[in-house]
């Protein structure tokens, strides 16, 4: 009997929901009964272990609808009188691996992932390819020196112009904005504009 | 009992609460991580269609040498051999080489170049590039997400991603403007929505401020903008670019000035229209009942202040289209529709493009050498004068 009545202060214990004469009492019986004592620290280490996991939200009515059904529920007659209280620790410890295991599994698979995907697509994705002469199968490295000009005849871009030096442009036209409308300038067009344009069109 | 029940619906509700949560905080820290992997996946898959462009062009110096100027910008494959990028990268080129993503390097054929749209078609018979497909117009609405892909110094990849912030729609073509940085070199990079879909071709960025007491509107400027050419204007450009090798311009068959009014404080001068000093005679403007000495006031519901203004957006129209047109004739408005004609030049009469670039050379090395000039120009004249004295 005073087994019973210690299990069935575990819960409020661990909520801290226990008199001060109720603790005591429990902690007597813990001295004397050791199995309760190992059930008890079973459903401390299982409930800190759930307590210990990362917060996240849940819908905005969940613990209201939780907490008004586990009532309801409370105000019925049980409906599982013949199960014993001990499965329970049990039960929550190999649900929480189960979930702790899918967790695990879903986190692998988050970061494998992109190198699987990536894997997957470079072999998908179709890359430029050479289809002309031969002489120009291969990327020509960029050649050496202070050559400044592109090589007659043969596809080499100079190193120069990956200098950007004075003589290379790096092209990003610059847009004006004028009252709600945007306009783009091009390079090497000399367009009339403004006052003075008077133009055919 | 009803304790054990308690207790069995708090264990059960516990464990109901971590096999929601757990799966949502994955899903929650996976977010980034999926959102990341899926622009990976964007990028990859587009960028072997982005290509760095160089135009190379020869000028000559002042001293008679030759001097080579190359201009680089991004190029975007939209078939198979067939790279569009911006008139501004290779208006005036003698030579056009593109490099591909993965090194390869190609003589390309410019195809044709339209000023107009900022356009131009490369042609590029040695390689075989994978083209992008053009996205759904709905895709270049304001809000959507955007991925741009270019080139900048060095030849090397620049990726972007923001969204569209705003739409210039004009009459026939769209400008698009995005929260995104863009790079020297962007120009022609390729603009594309979440499935890697072309929705427009990089312009440029927002000029420089002017100073406040130059800037005749002093309006905020945006920061960090840049602006593409939307796929809704490029694709039927391109299409007459690919079946014809240019693009037909609308004509209205006018000569016009620029004309504005003088506000009576600080004397500042408001732009009001295109004031038409001449018809064409036959033409669309007469016969939609234009003549000399009326001003041009609106073209397409649009509000028109320049006659540059107004004959880019008659040029960007094409030839057929039946267009609005508003016009002030002695105090009166007057409005009317005029049918275009097609443009008899290939590029406008006034776009007059500088077939050399020869632009003048600003730089310091320049201004010391025409410093040197002046100062030699000057001894000689000094000496010739002194050589003209009366000698006594």
């Amino acid at each position: 009997m005073s087994c019973k009545r210690a299990r069935n202060l575990f819960g409020r214990t661990w909520d801290d929901e226990v008199t001060q004469a109720e603790r005591e009492w429990l902690e007597g019986h813990f001295v004397s009964c050791a199995a309760c004592r190992a059930e008890y620290e079973g459903l401390a280490r299982t409930m800190e272990l759930v307590s210990s996991m990362p917060r996240e939200e849940s819908p905005a009515d969940f613990v209201e609808r939780t907490v008004a059904r586990a009532r309801r529920a409370a105000t019925e007659p049980d409906r599982v009188p013949g199960i014993s209280h001990r499965w329970i620790p049990i039960t929550a410890a190999a649900a929480l691996l189960a979930v702790l295991g899918g967790s695990a599994i879903q986190w692998a698979g988050l970061s494998t992932a992109p190198e699987q995907r990536s894997t997957t697509q470079a072999a998908a994705i179709q890359q430029p390819t050479w289809v002309g002469p031969a002489p120009g199968t291969t990327p020509a490295a960029p050649s050496s020196g202070t050559d400044e000009q592109l090589v007659a005849g043969a596809a080499t871009v100079p190193d120069s112009v990956f200098n950007h030096g004075d003589d290379v442009e790096f092209i990003l036209d610059p847009v004006t904005l004028r009252k709600g409308r945007a306009h783009t300038t091009i390079r090497g067009t000399d367009a009339p504009r403004g006052q003075q344009a008077t133009i055919t069109f | 009992m009803r304790l054990v029940g308690r207790r069995w619906w708090t264990g059960a509700a516990l464990l109901l609460a971590g096999t929601m949560v757990l799966p949502a905080m994955g899903a929650a820290q996976g977010t980034l991580s999926a959102l990341q992997t899926d622009m990976d996946q964007i990028a990859r898959r587009a960028r072997p269609a982005v290509v760095t462009v160089f135009a190379q062009r020869t000028s000559k110096k002042p001293t008679g040498d030759k001097r080579v100027r190359t201009r680089v910008g991004s190029g975007v494959a939209v078939e198979e051999n067939g790279i569009l990028t911006t008139a501004s990268v290779v208006l005036g080129a003698e030579r056009v080489m593109i490099r591909t993503a993965n090194g390869l390097q190609a003589e390309a054929e410019l195809v044709v170049v339209d000023p107009i749209f900022n356009i131009a078609l490369l042609r590029v018979p040695d390689v075989r590039l994978p083209a992008l497909r053009y996205g759904p117009a709905h895709d270049a609405d304001v809000g959507s997400w955007v991925i741009s892909l270019g080139t900048s110094y060095g030849a090397q990849p620049t990726q972007t991603v923001g969204n569209i912030a705003y739409r210039y729609k004009e009459p026939h073509q769209s400008l698009l403007q995005l929260t995104i940085n863009v790079y020297p070199g962007n120009s022609g990079a390729a603009a594309l929505n979440p499935r890697g879909e072309l929705i427009g071709i990089v312009q440029g960025e927002l000029s420089p401020p002017e100073p406040a007491d130059q800037d005749p509107d002093g309006e905020r400027r945006p920061g960090n903008a840049s602006f593409v050419l939307s796929a809704e204007t490029i694709r039927p450009v391109y299409e007459d670019l690919r079946k014809t090798g240019h693009v037909p311009h609308g004509f209205l068959g006018v000569r016009t000035r620029a004309a504005s009014v003088t506000a009576t404080e600080g004397g500042k001068r408001t732009p009001i229209g295109a004031l038409v000093e001449s018809v064409v005679d036959k033409g669309p403007a007469q016969r939609a009942g234009i003549r000399p000495g009326d001003l041009i006031v609106a073209y397409e519901r649009e509000r028109v202040e320049y006659p540059e203004q107004l004959a880019r957006w008659v040029a960007a129209t094409r030839p057929s289209t039946t267009v609005d047109l508003v016009w002030a004739r002695d105090e009166v408005m007057h409005s009317g529709r005029a049918v275009l004609g097609q443009s008899p030049d290939p590029l406008p009469e006034w776009v007059t493009s500088d077939p050399d670039f020869d632009l003048p050379d600003t730089g310091p090395g320049r201004i010391s050498e025409l410093e040197k000039e002046v100062r030699r120009l000057s001894d000689e004249l000094t000496r010739m004068k002194d050589h003209d004295k009366p000698q006594h």
